[in-house]
């Protein structure tokens, strides 16, 4: 259903390269989840997508979703604009500041169904409740007419929930859809995803640095690491026997109650970033002297792949 | 001590609202012609006769105000409207687009407000005659860069709040995003600008009438009756007073308006809409 090719994103003002040749697919109604340690390339995929990327970044790749083709770069605004909010639903980190201070919550989903599915506006409005109620604002009707500053960060992000879903999007994103949030909160919008995904059949790509996260929602897992994909695997697999050195970082790196932090990731240092070679090798501890190389992403059984020399 | 909501918006609209009146119906109100000078009359204080007293010509300094306030009003608001237009409209493009359309209009706002009001009048006043138009063109074409370098940083600021990334994503143009979601947002800001930039009007008019550049005499405006009672100022109280106390009042009104709309405008002002439904 979404199909990435060799997707480039490069800041040459900055001399960062986001993201090199990133290839991957989302099957319809399927749950992946991209991982990676910040700065990995997680959100620019997403944008990337979307069709946001910033207008300094320069960027290559072709992208299908649903019959469409879009070629980075070459691919125009209004392209893009036909499936923004219609057939991709994208949930962003940060709650507090997606929504419009200035409208009340309810007009602005019911505003994207008008505009999109040329709804009246009353019919518009009793989407909204719906959606609302769906969604756990209750009551609906009340909670339609307040304004962002009158609802929690969780409210917030079921609204915000609302409006990415409310056209019934093939492919929702979520980018860190509860990194701004408490735990107990994650908990409820992390059900929500998996209950609103599932009874749509709507394709999940959920992108998190959070390991349990991922752990409960995705099927399959993507990882990326300085804008490489290293590693992907289905989720079962990976948790048990990840394959890249720099999954193994991350897997031991997840703090934990009864046992001492094992390994930690070794920071990124600025001078010596890589120009060729795998992203990780400059913090790899097995890394060997063919690693300054670009290793080739080789697949090793059906579905699994990994980018490294030295794999087990 | 809880506080009236939108005291302000009301006394101020309902102040406009009067000094509107005086203006449009300033035959009904002033009991003087106000050009009438009479030799035997001149720096008489105030009394019954004349309310605010006379000038050094002996005409009523009442009714010169009361005329005064048809340019006087009509120079600010039409200055302002022209220099928050064109300064919203551009200050908006440069904010949201960046790159090279900024660096063109942030470089023709340089130009702008760099070249001194006075010569501009000067060069102006030497191509046509003086008129409103030409000192309401002048002070609103020099106005709108302030308006735009105002605009285009709460724009900035805005357009990197998520929530025009979340449009964007939602599918709005750009058109949209910038109409709907970020210059309502930057509306406060704007209107706060617009009620200061009608008084500083009013007193750029009186200065360049000072140098004979604003609106001639004998047409009365608060500014030129200002700068003919600097020389009085020890003498006779009134000359200067009331025309200044007619700039004052403007002044507020409008101060009280602009402040009375920003909190109106921001939801999340106490005195905002009426909001009946529960904060949890």
């Amino acid at each position: 259903m979404l199909t990435i090719t060799d997707l480039s994103v490069a800041f040459p003002a900055s001399c960062v390269q986001a993201l090199s040749e990133v290839s991957f697919f989302v099957a319809p109604g399927e749950t992946v989840g991209i991982v990676g340690e910040s700065g990995s390339g997680k959100s620019m995929t997403a944008l990337a997508i979307a069709g946001l990327l910033p207008p300094v970044a320069k960027a290559s790749g072709e992208i299908r979703f649903w019959g469409r083709r879009f070629v980075i770069g070459v691919s125009s605004d209004s392209d893009w604009r036909a499936i923004r909010g219609v057939e991709l639903g994208v949930v962003f980190q940060d709650p507090s500041i997606g929504l419009n201070p200035l409208l009340s919550v309810g007009s602005q989903v019911s505003e994207v169904l008008r505009f999109h599915l040329r709804k009246s506006k009353l019919e518009a409005e009793k989407e909204t409740v719906r959606l609302f109620n769906l969604l756990g604002l209750y009551p609906a009707k009340v909670r339609m007419r307040q304004f962002p500053h009158q609802l929690s960060g969780g409210m917030k992000q079921r609204v915000m929930l609302a409006a990415a879903i409310c056209c019934r999007p093939r492919l929702l994103i979520a980018d860190e859809p509860t990194t701004a949030l408490d735990v107990s909160v994650q908990a409820q919008i992390l059900c929500l995803l998996k209950e609103l995904t599932a009874a749509a059949d709507t394709a999940l790509l959920l992108i998190s640095h959070d390991l349990g996260v991922i752990a409960q929602l995705a099927e399959r897992v993507l990882v990326l690491c300085a804008g490489q994909l290293v590693e992907e695997a289905a989720v079962a697999e990976l948790f048990s026997r990840p394959a890249h050195p720099y999954t193994r970082f991350l897997l031991a790196s997840v703090p934990r109650l009864d046992l001492p932090l094992a390994l930690k990731v070794p920071a990124i240092e600025d001078n010596d970033q890589l120009l060729s070679g795998c992203g990780f090798a400059s913090r790899c501890p097995e890394r060997v002297s063919k690693c300054l190389s670009n290793p080739p992403l080789i697949r090793l059984s059906h579905g699994r792949k990994v980018r490294c020399h030295n794999r087990r | 001590m809880v506080r009236r909501q939108g005291v302000e918006l009301y006394l101020g609209i309902s102040l406009i609202i009067f000094l509107t009146v005086f203006a449009v119906l300033s035959p009904l109100f002033a009991n003087y012609d106000p050009h009438q000078t009479d030799a035997e009359r001149w720096l008489q204080s105030p009394g019954k006769e004349h309310f605010f007293g006379t000038d050094r010509l002996g005409r009523d300094i009442y009714s010169r105000v009361v005329y005064g306030a048809r340019v006087s009003l009509a120079v600010g608001i039409l200055a302002m409207l022209l220099s928050i237009t064109v300064g919203t409209a551009l200050g908006a493009l440069a904010g949201y687009f960046g790159g090279f359309a900024d660096q063109l209009i942030m470089r023709l706002t340089d130009i702008v407000l760099v070249y001194p009001t006075m010569l501009l009048a000067l060069t102006l006043v030497a191509i046509f005659e003086p008129a409103i138009w030409l000192v309401v063109l002048v002070i609103g074409g020099t106005g709108w860069p302030a308006v735009a370098r105002l605009v285009r940083g709460e724009i900035m600021r805005l357009k990197n709040l998520e929530f025009a990334a979340a449009a964007r994503m939602l599918g709005a143009s750009h058109r949209r995003v910038l109409l709907v979601h970020l210059l309502p947002n930057a509306l406060g800001q704007i209107v706060v600008a617009a009620t200061v930039a009608v008084p500083a009007a009013i007193m750029t008019e009186a200065g360049l009438g000072y140098f004979g550049l604003g609106i001639q005499p004998p047409i009365p405006t608060w500014g030129n009756m200002l700068r003919e009672a600097q020389n009085y100022i020890r003498h006779a109280w009134w000359y200067a007073t009331f025309p200044g106390a007619a700039i004052f009042l403007t002044v507020f009104a409008f101060h009280l308006t602009g402040e009375g709309l920003r909190q109106r405008l921001d939801p999340k002002s106490q005195s905002g809409r009426e909001r009946r439904a529960y904060d949890h």
